[in-house]
């Protein structure tokens, strides 16, 4: 498109790399580098919440029906289109089309929203129904569980979406500032790092959430409210298995 | 002096805080690290001065408990782990692999402000009134029960966490991504593979510690129990993920060390290192296996004893590789033509103290003599002589080493190897009785002990202030010769290596043009060597 | 980078695998299955979505070894982090604090439950466990 004033010194390239092919090779590799450090960021929370679901399994089979699987599932649903808008960004951006680019950025963000509109929801009904861990009116009655107990779980279900939502929130910024600068014509097909990367952060989210949801919403739901709700249970497996 | 350098194209303060120079930056955390090592030496001070008698006549208990705390907290996350690394590390490594800067310069500048505000709130955790559970924030010392300033500083630590996170980073990207036209991997010196293996760590480890630290401050606010036993919390649990970050974390301060003992052993011995391909890969090593050993820390802490087994195990397979180094740097000495330059002082310093060290940490991987010598003065005795006489002593060769490069200036040798000679004397005098008053019974951390470890005390004590002052002789005349010393040249050393092709001090961006790099590491001359030897010493027969 | 050449198809593709294991993953849980087998199946199907997510959103499948090596480090330095430290809570034949007794309601802190360490007190030894439990108490 605009090569003619890219002669020597390619649009968006730092003077310390020798072309923009290593500068994203680096920008790649630093990002990945990054991720992996999230990784084992949030691994230490779910170390944590596997050693005390080892420990208490009833807590958390009780703690866990506290937690609407139907809203948890309308937000995984809500993250996975997310993902796939923000995949469309990065392929208009690769194509040179900064329109649609821009248009997809949009829509990733109007999805993160919902998202976290959908988390307002939840946290305002655990404050409704008196979880909140550490709080003096923390109430819980089920399945006879001991009260101090289930507050590890509440308190586990609130660090864990609580620093994925802070995730969102920081994704809706990135995103938010990288989309203007889309608008702004920053990018060429050539050099569009800044919006893979964003991308690259806004999946690794999404595949954080992939974990939780079962994790902390699906633990055995056929015991809700007592039991006797399974859709299937093994006998009747086998027996449409033959 | 070479009339433009990276120390005099811009003067004045903004021009520092805001510069992308990596070596700006080094120097920037040079002043840093320096302080805070200060601060770190006078809580230890503090800590010696009161163990002199065995009643507690100088400090209160739980000022004691302070002092040892904020020495401990200091020292290994303001000091220890960054010193090497971001100090020589992002002063050279761009230079010797042939890069004009780190591959993210703007974010190795936030790593220093990160440091800085982490260094802060540490600080003011001493100065609101201290800390008193120890620098591993051990759980219930640190649970919603202790009365002093954990909040504080663990947030000091989370936020230089993200420093040394963010270091690793640039180191690893730009290792992997801006080496010069023919400076492959097995050209690297061996400082740069022991930075890529320190960064390796800093990657993996630090954020299981820092979201460690956020579930800690979670327990404290809302007083529910994750760690704290009373409340159903699990206290062991604690210990798991703090020592899966801070047992790597001892390598993070190593292994640095580690690179320039290489740097400086081929360097002074005027010889290729023996076995590169070995050192470098044992760095690796460390670091990979230095992951999967951490749970001798807890032999005595309620872990499974069929656990305590396997980590005892594994510890000792951590020993293969540390001691390929040593064995590997002796050989690298052996006929070769040594002079002894300040910085060769500190490296043979370091050869020697590391194998005690070394040795004396299978003492404590094995469980069963753990079970005897756990938290006595021999636990303190042994890491001090990685972290002193290994960290340190690596950390001043460094430092007499590059600082012609950093400053484009040769101190006085004279001074620098009186006070080698000093601090060499100094440290052993300080940690060496440490180990017989440990092994006799004495344990760490308590303000009183029995009489019968007076001496003991004494002398670590006297050793202590021989140290001081080894310490403090080197601010005196590198202060001196930043001004008025001799101008160095490019290789006052005679050394091989990119970083010694370039003017000192370097100009901002190190290279006019990309560097095109056709020689082996550590190329020295054997012969050359020999015919030096024989003409000092007579003939090798 | 620029070697990714997925169509949006692929990426149409890949939404609708993941949108069939997010079904799949709530139905199990209304399964009546194994406690341990559920949480295998889980997070399988977890693992199934996120290698989707890694390979095709996320380019990897198109990009260096490098890459590759990167993001297999992250996750079995993960794995190493749980799985270490599992091997400890497997084998312990105590219960430091009476993790598997019957709750006692200790949610205030200030109230210590009156048995928090069973085996220390006379007596307290029971129901089978109980022998290994004293003999431990008697090495200490």
């Amino acid at each position: 498109m605009s090569h003619s004033h890219t002669h020597g010194h390619p649009k968006g390239l730092v003077h310390h790399f020798d072309d923009l092919k290593q500068q994203n090779e680096a920008a790649t590799l630093g990002m990945w580098g990054f991720l992996i450090t999230e990784i084992l960021f949030f691994g230490g929370l779910i170390t944590a919440y596997i050693i005390f679901r080892g420990l208490y399994p009833e807590v958390f089979l009780h703690g866990s029906h506290m937690l609407d699987w139907k809203l948890g599932g309308l937000n995984t649903l809500v993250l996975l289109c997310s993902s796939l808008t923000m995949a469309f960004a990065v392929h208009a951006s690769h194509e040179g089309k900064p329109k649609s680019a821009f248009n997809y950025l949009i829509l990733t963000i109007l999805f993160g929203s919902v998202f976290l509109v959908v988390k307002y929801f939840e946290y305002k009904a655990k404050v409704d129904h008196h979880l909140i861990p550490g709080s003096a009116s923390f109430t819980f009655t089920e399945g006879g569980v001991d009260a101090g107990r289930a507050q590890i779980f509440f308190i586990l279900y609130f660090a864990m979406t609580g620093v994925h939502a802070l995730h969102m929130i920081v994704g809706i910024g990135i995103v938010a500032w990288i989309a203007t600068k889309v608008r702004n014509n920053a990018f060429t097909k050539d050099y569009y790092s800044p919006v893979e990367m964003t991308g690259l952060y806004w999946h690794f989210v999404d595949i954080v959430w992939i974990f939780l949801y079962p994790l902390l919403y699906l633990i055995d739901l056929t015991k809700v409210g007592g039991g006797g709700h399974a859709l299937l249970d093994t006998d009747t497996l086998m027996k449409l298995l033959g | 002096m070479p009339a433009e350098h990276y120390l005099n194209v811009k003067y004045g303060l903004k021009s520092w805080l805001l510069t992308k120079d990596h070596k700006r930056i080094a120097m920037l955390y040079l002043i840093s690290v320096t302080v805070m090592f200060a601060l770190g030496g006078l809580f230890a001070g503090l800590v010696r001065l009161e163990l002199i008698t065995p009643g507690g006549d100088f400090l209160s208990a739980d000022a004691y408990n302070k002092a040892f705390s904020a020495h401990g907290i200091i020292m290994v996350f303001f000091f220890l782990i960054p010193a090497v690394p971001a100090i020589f590390g992002n002063f050279l490594i761009p230079i010797q692999i042939g890069a004009k800067d780190l591959a993210f310069p703007r974010i190795n500048l936030l790593s220093w402000y990160l440091y800085i505000i982490g260094a802060l709130l540490g600080i003011s955790a001493i100065l609101a009134g201290g800390v008193d559970t120890g620098w591993t924030f051990y759980p219930p010392y640190s649970s919603q029960y202790s009365q002093s300033h954990v909040l504080l500083a663990g947030l000091g630590a989370f936020i230089a966490g993200f420093s040394s996170i963010l270091t690793g980073l640039n180191f690893v990207v730009t290792i992997h991504k801006m080496r010069a036209p023919g400076m492959t991997w097995f050209r690297l010196p061996l400082f740069v593979w022991a930075h890529y293996a320190t960064s390796l760590i800093m990657l993996l480890g630090t954020p299981v510690v820092a979201i460690t630290i956020v579930l800690l401050v979670v327990e404290r606010l809302f007083g529910v129990g994750i760690f704290d036993p009373s409340i159903g919390g699990d206290p062991v649990l604690f210990q798991h993920l703090f020592w899966f970050y801070s047992h790597p974390a001892v390598y993070i301060m190593i292994l640095p060390a580690m690179g320039v003992q290489s740097e400086l052993v081929a360097t002074f011995s005027r010889r290729r290192v023996f076995g590169y391909s070995f050192v470098a890969f044992s760095s690796l090593a460390i670091a990979i296996i230095g992951f999967v050993v951490w749970g001798h820390h807890m032999f005595v802490s309620g872990q499974s004893m069929y656990a305590g087994l396997v980590f005892s195990i594994l510890t000792m397979l951590v020993a293969i590789p540390s001691a390929v180094k040593t064995f590997n740097w002796a050989l690298t000495m052996y006929k070769g033509s040594i002079s002894y330059e300040t910085p060769m002082i500190y490296a043979i310093g370091f050869l020697g103290l590391f194998v005690i060290g070394g040795l004396t940490g299978l003492f404590l991987g094995a469980m069963g003599l753990d079970i005897h010598l756990h938290d006595t003065y021999f636990v303190v005795a042994h890491f001090h002589y990685i972290m002193v006489g290994g960290t340190v002593m690596g950390f001043m060769g460094g430092l007499h080493y590059y600082w012609p490069k950093m400053s484009g200036r040769m101190y006085p040798d004279g001074w620098g190897r009186l006070s080698a000679m000093i601090i060499f004397v100094g440290f052993n005098l300080t940690f060496f009785p440490q180990f017989i008053a440990g092994y006799l019974g004495m344990p760490r951390r308590y303000y009183m002990y029995d009489p019968d470890f007076h001496i003991w005390n004494i002398m670590s004590t006297a050793g202590a202030t021989v140290l001081a002052i080894g310490y403090m002789m080197p601010l005196f005349y590198m202060a001196w010769s930043w001004k008025w010393g001799r101008p160095a040249g490019p290789n006052p050393w005679g050394a091989k290596g990119l970083e010694w092709t370039t003017q000192s001090p370097p100009t901002t961006f190190n290279f006019d043009e990309t560097p095109i790099w056709n020689e082996e590491a550590y190329d020295y001359d054997p012969e050359e060597a020999e015919a030096e030897y024989e003409r000092e010493f007579g003939t090798i027969n | 980078m620029a070697e990714a050449h997925i169509t949006k198809k692929k990426y149409w593709q890949v939404f609708a695998l993941l949108m069939v294991l997010l079904f799949l993953t709530v139905f199990v849980a209304y399964m009546h299955i194994d406690p341990w087998w559920a949480i295998i199946v889980a997070m399988t199907i977890a693992i199934i979505k996120a290698v989707l997510v890694i390979l095709y959103f996320m380019h990897v499948r198109y990009n260096s070894k490098l890459t590759w090596l990167f993001v297999i480090s992250g996750f079995f330095w993960l794995l190493i982090m749980i799985g270490i430290t599992l091997t400890d809570y497997k084998t312990r034949s105590w219960d430091p604090v009476g993790y598997t007794e019957t709750p006692t309601t200790f949610s205030s802190p200030s109230k210590l439950p009156a048995n928090m360490f069973p085996q220390n007190e006379p007596g307290a030894a029971k129901q089978g466990e109980g022998a290994e439990h004293s003999e431990d108490a008697g090495h200490e």
